[in-house]
Order: C-alpha cells, then sequence, then structure tokens
C-alpha cells in the first residue's frame, strides 16, 4: 500500500492535458509537459493570464481532471486517493455552494465528510465563520449571499479539515480591498503554521505580496520560475531611500553619484500602492467609530489552523 | 485500526451526502408538491371514485388505484430527482467541491441514492397511512353488517393462499402436441416452445372443463409454515373462479367434497357457473403438513351447460392469516424498494448523461420495459408463429424476440404484484417479502450501482462547459 | 424594419439554441422510430385496415410534441437567465416583448420541423400497416417500413460524419438531417407500390390524415405558447407539472366545465383550460371519413385565440419580472 509523503506536496512531471472532442481529436492543449514541485510550507503563485492553464493545472492535481500525459502525486499518492484528499483544501475559482444550505450547514457537512466528530466540526465551523466575518449571517442560506460572501464560504470550507495543502484558485475574486488584505495575511499565517499553499491568480499584486515562489504560465508552459527576489530584482539598479533629506543633501548626493558613476541618477518621491492608500483611510475611518454593514472578518486566523 | 477509521471515514461520507441529498429534497417546493399530490390524488380518488356498487368492491378500488397513483406519482419524481442527482451537480459544479474531498465515487453514489430513497420512504409511509386511515374508516363507515363482514374476511384481511398440485402431465401436453401437429393446427414451421406453450393452454383448457355428471378433482399439499390463529377467528375458504362464454347465466347444482385426514365436508348449491365464488370450509380440515382432497362434480341438469373454471386458477384455498395492517406495511415495503430502483436508473443514466437526456433515455428504458410484455402478446408474431410462421418477417421476429427477453429479464420484479395481493386479502409473506426485496436491491440496483461507480470513476468532473 | 431585424435575429438565436439541445433530435428521432415500428407490433384492425397504426401515430406525435413543446419552453428562459445572457441581451435596445415572442417565434419553429417529420412518419406508417389486396391477402409495405425506420438512424450517422469532417454540431445537424431524409424517404414511396410494384407519382398515402395531423401540430404550439408564459415565473420542473396538469384537465374539460354548478363559472372554466379534444380528431378518419374544412378552420382559429391570450399575458408578466 502507498504511504502518503508529507515532505512532498505536489510533484508533476511532464503534466500535459489536451481537451478532446467527441472523436478523441484534440481541440484545445491547455497544459503542455508542465514541471511542478512545491516545498513544504511555502506558498507557490501560479501566474498567467486567462487561459493559460491554471486553473486546469490545478484540476489535474486535485483529481478533477485526468491528466492526458505526465504524471502528479499529492503527497506521493495519487491524486483520487482518499488519503491525499483527506490533507488537502480547495478553494475552487466560483464557489459552487449548495445555495440551499446555510454557512453552518456547510461547514458542518464538509466537517463530517473528513470524519470529525460533531463537538470538534461546531468549534472549527464557529471559528471559521468568526475568521470570516459571517457569524451573522450564519443561518442565513447561502444562495441568498453576494459573491464575496459565499467566497468567503468558500473559503472556510476549503480549512475546515486543517489541511497540510491549500490550493486557492482566484482566492480574492470578488472580495473587496479589506477582505484581500484578510486573505493574504491568512495565506501568510497558514504558511508559516507549516502549511503549503498553492495560489493561482492573474491579479499580480495579490500573489506579489505573499508568494514565496511563483510560476510564470502562458500557454500551458511554464515561462518563467523562481522565488520573487530572483525573479523582479533589477540588480544593475541601486535605490537610496532618505527620509526628509532637505534639497541641499539632496543635491550634493546627486552630485557624488554622478562623479562616481559618469550617470545621471532619478530622484523622486516614492508612492503607496492603493491597496496601502485605501486600508489606511478606512483604519482611520475605523478609529473614527464608523462601521461596516457588510462582512467584518477578524484579522486572525481560526486558532485550530495554526495547531 | 486503520481501517476502522477509513470504513467509518466511508460511513460518514456516505451519510454526509444522503443528509446534503435529503436536507436539498426537503427544502424543494417540488418535493412538497409531490408529496401533496400523491396525498391529494388519493383524497380524490376517494372522493370521486364509484366502484362496483359494494363496500368491498369500492374499496379495493381506492386501495388499488391509490398505490399505483402514489407509485407512479414518486417513481417519476424519484427518477426526477435521480436523473438530477449526479448530472446536475456536475452541471452546476458542486461536485468539484465534493469530489475533492475524502469521498469515492461509491459514497457519492451511495449517498445520493439513500437522500432519495429516504424522502420516498416518507412520502410513501404518509400514503400508506392514508390507505389505512381509509380502510379503517370504511370498516366502521355505516355499510350493511353484510357488507362490513365480507369487507373484513376478504379484503382487509391477509390470508394464506394455497395452490393446487399441476394436474397436467408432461405425457399428456406431448399427446396433445402431436395431435395438434397431425390435424395442422401447429405449423410445422413453428418453434418448439411456441408449440409446447399452445398446447399445454389447450390441454390446461380442456381439463378445466367438466360435463355434466362428472368430477374433477385438486390437491392441496398445506405447507408447514400454514398456521391457523389460535384465537378462534380461524377461517378457511375455497375460492373459485368460473368462467363460461354462454349468455344463459343459470344457476347449475354443483357437489362439493372437502376431505382431509382430520375430517370430510361436503356442499350441495347451485350457483352461477361465472364469476368469482367463495365456499367455506371447516378450518379444522386444514392442517400445516397434510394433504386436502378437493372433488368438484356436476349435478346439473340435462340443459346445463359444461362448467368451466379457470385454467391458469380455477381454485384456490385461502385461509386467514393475520390483519391487513401488517400486509400493507409489507406491500409498502416491497412498492419501496422498486421506487428505490427507479430511483437508482436514474442516478446511474444521470452520470452518464446530461439531466435532460438522462430523463430521455430512462423514460424510454421503462416504457419499453412495461411494455415489453404487452406488446409481446399484442404483436403480429405472437398470432401468427403458431399458424403462419412462415409469413412472419425477420424484422418482425427479431423485434419481438427482443421485448420477449427484455420481458423475460424484468420478469422477477413484476412477479410479486403486492396491490393485487392487499385487495384480494392474500398474506404476503415475509419470506417472499424479503426475497423480492433481495432480488430488487441485492441484483438490479446493485447492478446499477456498479455501473454508476464505474461511471463516475472515469469521467471527468470539471470539464469545461 | 429594425424590431423586424431584431425580431428575426432572436428567433434565429432560439432555434440555434434550441436545435442543439440533444433532447430535440432524441425526441423526434424516438419518435420517429415508434411511429415506425408501430405497424410491426399492433396486429388488431378492429375492422378497418390501418386504423390503429394511423390512431397510434397521432398518438404519438401528440406526446412526443407536447414534451419537446414544454421542454423546449420550460428550459430556455431558465437557462438564459442561469446564464446571465438574458441580463446582456436585455441591456441592448431590446424590447422584453419582442424578446419574450422571438422566444416562442424560434421554439414554434423547431415544433413545426418536428411535427411536419411526425406528419410524413405518421402517413408513412400508415402505409405500411397490414392492408388487404386481392392479390396476396393482407401485406405490410416492409420496404416503406424500413426507410421510415431507418431515417434516423441515417441521420444520426451522416450528422456523425459531418461532425467529424465538418466540425458542425452533431445535434443541430442531425435534427436537419432527419428531415431531409424523412422527406426523401416520402418521396421515394411516391414511385413504388404497397407489393413493391413500381408505380411512380402514386403515393399510396391516407392524405385525410393530413389536417389531423395538422391539428396535433398547433395543439403542440398552443402548449409550447402556455409552458413559455409560465416560465416567466417558474422554474423548469414547476412549469412542467403546470403543463402536465393542465394537459389532463384539458383532456377533461368538458367533463369539468358541465361539473360546474352555474354557468359563469362553466365558462370561466371553458375560457381558462384549453380543450385539447378540439384537436383529435382521429376517429373522425374512421371508415374513410374527413376532417371538415370548417372544423379544421374553427380549431385553428381557437388555437390562435388562446395562443395569442398566452403569450400576452406572458408577455406582460415577462415585462414586470426582475430579470438579475
Amino acid at each position: 500500500m502507498m504511504r502518503e509523503s508529507l515532505d512532498k506536496p505536489v510533484l508533476a512531471r511532464g503534466l500535459t492535458k489536451v481537451f478532446a472532442d467527441f472523436w478523441n481529436r484534440p481541440k484545445v492543449r491547455a497544459v503542455d509537459g508542465l514541471d511542478l514541485e512545491l516545498r513544504k510550507g511555502e506558498i507557490f503563485g501560479l501566474l498567467g493570464p486567462n487561459g493559460s492553464g491554471k486553473s486546469t493545472t490545478i484540476k489535474m492535481i486535485l483529481g478533477l481532471l485526468h491528466p492526458t500525459g505526465g504524471e502528479v502525486e499529492v503527497f506521493g499518492l495519487p491524486p483520487a486517493n482518499v488519503r491525499a484528499k483527506r490533507l488537502t483544501g480547495y478553494l475552487p475559482e466560483e464557489s459552487y455552494l449548495y445555495p440551499y444550505l446555510t454557512p453552518r450547514e456547510t461547514l458542518d457537512m464538509m466537517g463530517s465528510i473528513f470524519n470529525l466528530p460533531s463537538a470538534e466540526r461546531r468549534r472549527r465551523s464557529e471559528q471559521l465563520l468568526e475568521m470570516v466575518g459571517l457569524s451573522a449571517a450564519a443561518d442565513r442560506p447561502v444562495g441568498e449571499f453576494s459573491k464575496g460572501m459565499a467566497r468567503r464560504i468558500g473559503l472556510a470550507q476549503a480549512l475546515v479539515n486543517n489541511p497540510s495543502l491549500v490550493i486557492l484558485d482566484e482566492p480574492t475574486s470578488g472580495l473587496d480591498p479589506i477582505a484581500c488584505r484578510h486573505v493574504k495575511d491568512l495565506t501568510v499565517a497558514l504558511a508559516r503554521s507549516g502549511k503549503t499553499v498553492l495560489l493561482s491568480s492573474h491579479l499580480l499584486a495579490d500573489v506579489e505580496d505573499v508568494c514565496d515562489r511563483v510560476a510564470i504560465l502562458f500557454n500551458g508552459r511554464v515561462r518563467a520560475r523562481g522565488t520573487l527576489t530572483e525573479l523582479l530584482e533589477k540588480r544593475n539598479i541601486v535605490r537610496f531611500a532618505v527620509p526628509d533629506p532637505g534639497s541641499e543633501a539632496v543635491a550634493r548626493i546627486s552630485g557624488l553619484v554622478r562623479e562616481l558613476s559618469g550617470r545621471e541618477p532619478q530622484i523622486d518621491h516614492p508612492s503607496m500602492d492603493l491597496e496601502d492608500f485605501f486600508l489606511d483611510v478606512i483604519a482611520k475611518a475605523s478609529r473614527e467609530g464608523e462601521t461596516l454593514s457588510g462582512a467584518a472578518p477578524t484579522c486572525a486566523p481560526a486558532p485550530f489552523l495554526l495547531e | 485500526m486503520r481501517s476502522c477509521a477509513v470504513s467509518s471515514g466511508m460511513n460518514n461520507g456516505i451519510a454526509a451526502i444522503a443528509v446534503l441529498t435529503f436536507r436539498g429534497a426537503w427544502r424543494s417546493r417540488l418535493t412538497h408538491c409531490v408529496a401533496a399530490l400523491a396525498c391529494s390524488s388519493i383524497l380524490t380518488l376517494v372522493l370521486t371514485a364509484r366502484g362496483d356498487g359494494t363496500l368491498s368492491g369500492l374499496l379495493k378500488l381506492v386501495i388499488e388505484y391509490s398505490l399505483k397513483a402514489a407509485f407512479w406519482i414518486l417513481a417519476v419524481s424519484g427518477l426526477w430527482a435521480g436523473c438530477g442527482a449526479v448530472s446536475e451537480d456536475i452541471r452546476r459544479r458542486h461536485i468539484q467541491l465534493l469530489a475533492v474531498k475524502p469521498l469515492r465515487p461509491s459514497d457519492l453514489w451511495l449517498g445520493r441514492w439513500i437522500g432519495i430513497s429516504a424522502v420516498m420512504a416518507l412520502t410513501l409511509a404518509v400514503c400508506g397511512v392514508l390507505v389505512g386511515a381509509i380502510a379503517s374508516a370504511a370498516m366502521n363507515s355505516n355499510a350493511a353488517p353484510a357488507e362490513r363482514k365480507h369487507l373484513s374476511e376478504h379484503v382487509l384481511n391477509a390470508r394464506w393462499r394455497l395452490l393446487p398440485s399441476e394436474r397436467v402431465t408432461r405425457q399428456d401436453v406431448e399427446k396433445r402436441l402431436a395431435a395438434l401437429k397431425a390435424d395442422g393446427t401447429i405449423s410445422d414451421r413453428a418453434s418448439a416452445e411456441d408449440a409446447w406453450r399452445y398446447a399445454l393452454q389447450r390441454v390446461k383448457w380442456e381439463r378445466s372443463t367438466v360435463q355434466r355428471g362428472e368430477s374433477i378433482e385438486w390437491t392441496f399439499r398445506v405447507p408447514q409454515s400454514v398456521r391457523l390463529p389460535q384465537s378462534g377467528n380461524a377461517k378457511a375458504w375455497a375460492r373459485i373462479r368460473l368462467y363460461s362464454p354462454l349468455r344463459d347465466r343459470r344457476e347449475t347444482a354443483m357437489e362439493w367434497t372437502f376431505a382431509a385426514p382430520s375430517g370430510n365436508a361436503g356442499y350441495s348449491l347451485s350457483i352461477p357457473p361465472d364469476g368469482v365464488h367463495y365456499l367455506d370450509i371447516p378450518p379444522s380440515l386444514v392442517k400445516a403438513g397434510a394433504t386436502l382432497l378437493v372433488r368438484f362434480r356436476h349435478a346439473g341438469e340435462a340443459q346445463d351447460a359444461p362448467v368451466m373454471f379457470d385454467p391458469d386458477a380455477p381454485i384456490e384455498v385461502i385461509v386467514t392469516r393475520s390483519g391487513f395492517a401488517g400486509n400493507l406495511a409489507r406491500a409498502l415495503l416491497i412498492i419501496f424498494c422498486r421506487l428505490s430502483l427507479v430511483a437508482a436508473v436514474g442516478l446511474t443514466a444521470g452520470t452518464a448523461f446530461s439531466m435532460p437526456v438522462a430523463l430521455f433515455v430512462t423514460v424510454c428504458v421503462f416504457i419499453i420495459a412495461s411494455g415489453s410484455a404487452f406488446f409481446t402478446e399484442a404483436s403480429v408474431v405472437n398470432y401468427a408463429k403458431i399458424h403462419d410462421p412462415e409469413k412472419i418477417s425477420a424484422y418482425a421476429r427479431t423485434a419481438s424476440w427482443l421485448l420477449g427477453k427484455i420481458s423475460l429479464l424484468l420478469e422477477p420484479l413484476a412477479r410479486l404484484d403486492p396491490a393485487q395481493c392487499l385487495i384480494d386479502g392474500v398474506y404476503i409473506p415475509w419470506s417472499a417479502t424479503f426475497t423480492t426485496c433481495a432480488v430488487i436491491l441485492g441484483t438490479y440496483a446493485a447492478l446499477l450501482f456498479a455501473a454508476g461507480v464505474f461511471l463516475l470513476k472515469r469521467k471527468e468532473l470539471a470539464l469545461p462547459e | 424594419m429594425f424590431l423586424c431585424r431584431q425580431f428575426l435575429a432572436l428567433t434565429r438565436l432560439t432555434i440555434v439554441e434550441s436545435l442543439r439541445q440533444p433532447l430535440s433530435f432524441l425526441l423526434s428521432a424516438t419518435a420517429m422510430a415508434a411511429i415506425g415500428l408501430a405497424p410491426l407490433l399492433l396486429m388488431h384492425s378492429f375492422g378497418e385496415d390501418g386504423k390503429l397504426v394511423r390512431d397510434t401515430a397521432l398518438a404519438i406525435h401528440f406526446m412526443g410534441g407536447l414534451f419537446l413543446s414544454t421542454h423546449l419552453a420550460a428550459t430556455c428562459l431558465a437557462e438564459e437567465r442561469r446564464r446571465g445572457t438574458l441580463c446582456s441581451v436585455l441591456s441592448k435596445p431590446v424590447r422584453p416583448s419582442v424578446f419574450f415572442l422571438s422566444k416562442f417565434a424560434g421554439i414554434a419553429a423547431v415544433l413545426a420541423c418536428f411535427s411536419f417529420c411526425a406528419t410524413l412518419a405518421g402517413i408513412m406508417a400508415e402505409r405500411v400497416s397490414e392492408h388487404f389486396s386481392t392479390e396476396q391477402g393482407f401485406v405490410t409495405d416492409w420496404r416503406a417500413g424500413l426507410m421510415l425506420v431507418s431515417t434516423p438512424a441515417a441521420a444520426a450517422l451522416l450528422a456523425g460524419i459531418v461532425n467529424y469532417r465538418l466540425k458542425r454540431p452533431f445535434p443541430s445537424s442531425a435534427f436537419a438531417l432527419l428531415i431531409a431524409f424523412t422527406s426523401l424517404a416520402a418521396l421515394s414511396c411516391g414511385f413504388f407500390d404497397r407489393l413493391g410494384r413500381w408505380h411512380p407519382f402514386h403515393f399510396h398515402f391516407h392524405w385525410a390524415m393530413l389536417p389531423a395531423e395538422i391539428l396535433v401540430g398547433t395543439a403542440i404550439a398552443t402548449l409550447a405558447a402556455v409552458a413559455l408564459a409560465l416560465s416567466v415565473r417558474f422554474e423548469g420542473p414547476a412549469t412542467l407539472s403546470f403543463c402536465f396538469a393542465l394537459l389532463v384537465a384539458g383532456l377533461a374539460a368538458d367533463h369539468i366545465a358541465g361539473a360546474a354548478h352555474s354557468r359563469p363559472l362553466s365558462f370561466a372554466i371553458q375560457c381558462v383550460l384549453p380543450d385539447w379534444q378540439e384537436f383529435w380528431q382521429a376517429d373522425r378518419l374512421n371508415g374513410g371519413g374527413r376532417i371538415p374544412p370548417g372544423h379544421i378552420a374553427g380549431a385553428v382559429l381557437y388555437a390562435f385565440c388562446y395562443t395569442s391570450a398566452a403569450l400576452t399575458a406572458g408577455s406582460l408578466i415577462f415585462r414586470n419580472t426582475e430579470t438579475s
């Protein structure tokens, strides 16, 4: 009997997926000879434009699609193996929840599939609902939720089994900027607690903030792979950041650089990104006593996820 | 330890999916409409049915059609639910959330099946309670005492039905077959099986006809399991089915004798030689493990026609066993198993096809299955195969053969008709109930389960639309 | 002109959408095959050659058409709503009533094609059934029968080839080929008689069946209008259930109206419940009879009025319905 290997969350070699027509003739080559290896405890980003094969790769890792070529293992087991599924949590690109269930019932049902005792299921459900800020709406049918609220429940159900491998497909889709920030913080917290996260997105800012390593897909193939530092750093340019230098200091530093390097330095003021500015404004409003009418998630991940 | 954990995990998975399915059905307005439709159709029958003018006739009609209406309404809705359970989950992609959980394809299929069956069981139970209430109301109604007595003895009762030993021997049929071939009634080109069946039917008809002054005898071997109730309410009857093609239905004099090791009894009476009649038998003559001999003599006058018994069911000995409620419960159990089978058909079809196509395919299968016996009888082939087999085209012969095989394959499902047993007041033994349920669930449903799991394992659950 | 172009564009879209559903071809092919097999399986003539096959063919046409019409009408709006294409179409300068009516026009066009095939199949099946001939006694026209029963299989086969070579969608190609092959089979019957002898331009069809088939076709279109109106408010299963209840009630419309205790109530019932018996005139064809042109005109007018009322009601409800 095959044993799971917790050190290798995902290992894919030559993974290929060709969608065929009814006559089994190739129609679309969605993934082409992809090699992927995830390390334990890292956050790995799959980047690429629409139609590059990100979701297809993830679905093959989860066993929802059968690879046309190559092989993939999850914790050393085939994706369809029940033991591999026990260690995995998945948030699909759309939440695909049952509309007639409430969030509490959804989490309870998902928890019971994992053979959790009812007391444990209740505990985890409450913590997850608190984490995603939907405790107040826990008894409303999911069919009445907005896309963002449904997404939060989707995230909660992906974590109910405290998985070792978390796969998030477009996790911030439909979420407001505050919630996006929380999801990113949660992702980092999960990785710090030893979980491996595979994150797929076409929103570069999301990936840049959290990922340790990324792979950029295009047309089903990996075009670039590595840590963010390796991929993004411009080693041939040096930047000095000086708080409140004064115009004389600026002139003298510019002159020195010009003299020593023979090149004209570029001088500007660094700016915040829009997300940070937005969060700053919201934080100020919260401090002034304003409250949110929608979901209000907590900042901290559910305690059981860090156990 | 690990295998216990894995198996209890599997059971939890099945239970979770079953609860999910039940919840979804319970919260659907369509389920409430179906349940209301089933119950209201029973109540409508009670209010509108006319029957044959007797209380027994009316109640038989109500029971039979109530159970049939409940069955068909639940079968259609169970088929719909079965076809949609997996296919709609795939189309709406809910299955992507379930398939990544530690669930085997068998857990998914079984859980859905159990959930749908649970909803149908609940609705059927409500319908059963209604039928029971109607039967009870009929017993307590203001009808004449004789009608209520007939109702309690012959309808709201569960009685053993004993059939006589076969009187037609192989030699009898062979002799008759030779004679029919010699005179050209059966063509030389007719198949051996068809010719035999025809000759057997002819012999049975001849043996069932009693000329004036002649006698006929039947032997009943009473099984060991037949025990009359101790309470003193034990009763036994001979139910005879007579057939007369003549318009003149004058009463014919008959002599009946019942002989057993424990004693004898005899009757002389005159009854019309047509229809179903009941003759009382002293219960002491019907003993477990013993033999009962029933003799009939045509004691009619010169102008009386021969008495013809129904060749397939000339006489039965009916013995009281238990009440209506238990029999109704057993009948409902059999009906429930059939409904579960229908849901299984829908589930397996829904695994292979999209919902509309699955519904279409299963409805076609049901039409062919339920009509196969009728079409086999009514076809050109059935008429011509004995007399003019050479006039049947290969085309007609192939279609008839195919329908015949389908009818044969499904015959175990139709062997025991619970509604007919109820209205005839015939006891449905627990052994027959469990055997029927085991055949339905253990064979047919199990095959469908295997097919459904096979299809689900090979299906890619996240293909683009 | 602009409205007309819009209407035609949306109608074409509905036709394409309906034909691409596998069920359209499946129901049509099965109805054709069942009609084709009817002469094979029925032996009692009830005193008249071809009567039972005629009645069976009409009944299959009716039931098949009813299922097809309610399925198409019940699902077309529901699917558009689910996919979100309803919002994207209505956000364009399209009047809701034009959209709604174009849906009906598209469905009616598909049903007309189905009825055409079923009509041809019915009159061919009647020819195939056992008829007495002075030369050979009772004969079955197995040649015409074989052509008729092979039509759906041939259509499917050729559609498969078209799908393989030209990558055209299978269901719509198969449906179109079914119409073509059925027409071809019917035309071919015009060249030989029941005994297989060359007899050009003599079809030996029971042409009196045509008006009966047309009436059945109008009944199907009427039910489609009702189903479409109901689907504005209700989901697929609920629409189908209501249509089934309406079908059963309509068959007993006379009886129900007669059982009403007051004339206004009886009149109201007659107005609301469609009287399907008006469209079922198979019995008039017995013994060489024909359906009077006056009855045909009356039934068609009745269908037109009922359909218009259903579509008007549906259109008004659709205008006031929130589409998201």
